[in-house]
């Protein structure tokens, strides 16, 4: 989004500063001339198109049906334009340290694979949520699942996040061989921040 | 967290992101007021007109040099706006000038540690300060690449590194190794007595 943000911004403006010289331009050229015929633009037939549509003729509502939905596009890439670093505990006060959220959750994911027990395990994180969620093998789910947590946490306390995020973690159980998807028990955990706060 | 060092972090996108916020609302707004009186929300007799509506028309036409004027002072007004706005999105991040900054040969790199063979594929032109800075945090245990420039203004400049980490590299050491391998002899060459630094980290 920050990227298309970039681009889209100088093209906004420099359709407003064409908006602009055309109306000047206009404006000028009608001011002095003795015909009724645009310079640039043919804005007589533009006057005598709006003259006779209403607006409750169809053309009116799909341009203004655009035109909103053109809108709301450009507020959301606006408000989505932020960026999306999580932001770690520096050193010293002079020193700010960021991190993306992908090698966060990449760095926790490598963490959590290498637990005895897991069989795989895939992270989403966010400056916000740090989620897990692994399959153990040849263990039971509910022991892995402290296992998990403590991998997480140690990440974590290694990161030192400014504001630690909220942690999920699900374990699944491995399938049985005899496949019964169905019964898959799961268990999960979760920590608020305040918990995360006092290990 | 410092102000600055917060600010070093990236190149602001506030502007555009107001720009383009203002805009948006303009028309998201001038779109569902025209829905509506299409729809005769705001009455049937307003929606049975046309979208230019004579008694507008005449009543321009009765003060045709009023109308001029401000339909020019408007157009002039975009088409500055519209400038600005464009020069400003455009114009590329500043660097400070400082002493060891672009071309500054005064630059005391012998207090800065050098890596022990120099790294080949450094681009030509960029300032000392900046190459020395990048030798020195390849030295960081775990580093494998480092990227950084000086930001901010020539009285208070600030320093963006961007390190690439080994997977298996103590984030903390390096964190912690920062200020002794890179911070406190790139300020001391650059005799600035603060250098706010934002370290943006990822994995190899």
């Amino acid at each position: 989004m920050r990227v298309l943000l970039r681009v889209l911004s100088p093209l906004l403006a420099l359709v407003v500063a064409a908006a602009g010289a055309l109306l000047t331009i206009e404006v000028a050229a009608g001011w002095n001339a003795s015909t009724d015929a645009g310079l640039i633009l043919d804005w007589p037939e533009w006057r005598a198109a709006l003259e006779e549509r209403t607006w409750r003729s169809s053309g009116a509502r799909w341009a203004a049906g655009g035109l909103a939905v053109v809108g709301l596009a450009l507020v959301v890439i606006a408000l989505a334009g932020r960026r999306q670093d999580i932001e770690l505990t520096g050193p010293t006060p002079d020193v700010t340290v960021t991190t993306t959220p992908r090698a966060l959750a990449r760095l926790v994911r490598l963490r959590v694979a290498a637990a005895d027990g897991v069989d795989r395990a895939s992270v989403a994180a966010s400056p916000r949520v740090v989620s897990v969620r692994a399959r153990a093998s040849g263990v039971a789910a509910e022991a892995l699942l402290p296992v998990v947590r403590d991998r997480v946490d140690g990440v974590l306390a290694a990161l030192r996040p400014a504001r630690p995020p909220k942690v999920t973690v699900r374990v699944d159980a491995a399938p049985a061989r005899p496949a019964t998807p169905e019964a898959s028990p799961e268990v999960r955990s979760e920590a608020s921040r305040a918990s995360q706060e006092t290990p | 967290m410092s102000r600055r060092s917060r600010a070093a972090v990236a190149r602001s996108a506030i502007g555009d992101r107001w720009s383009v916020l203002l805009l948006g609302l303009l028309a998201l707004v001038g779109g569902l007021v025209a829905l509506a009186t299409g729809f005769g929300l705001l009455g049937d007799f307003r929606a049975g007109q046309p979208l230019l509506d004579p008694a507008t028309t005449n009543a321009l036409g009765e003060h045709p040099n009023f109308a001029r004027v401000v339909a020019t002072a408007l157009g002039v007004l975009l088409f500055v706006l519209g400038l600005v706005w464009a020069v400003r999105s455009l114009r590329p991040e500043p660097r400070p000038k400082v002493v060891g900054g672009e071309d500054d040969p005064a630059l005391d790199t012998t207090a800065l540690p050098m890596p022990a063979e120099p790294a080949t594929s450094e681009p030509p032109g960029r300032s000392a300060v900046v190459r020395v800075v990048t030798a020195a945090a390849t030295t960081l245990p775990g580093v494998a690449k480092a990227t950084a420039r000086l930001v901010g203004s020539d009285a208070a400049p600030a320093l963006r590194l961007t390190l690439w980490l080994a997977p298996e590299a103590e984030v903390r050491a390096v964190c912690d190794g920062l200020e002794a391998t890179v911070l406190a002899p790139a300020r001391n060459a650059l005799v600035v007595p603060a250098l706010p630094a934002a370290v943006h980290l990822r994995l190899t």
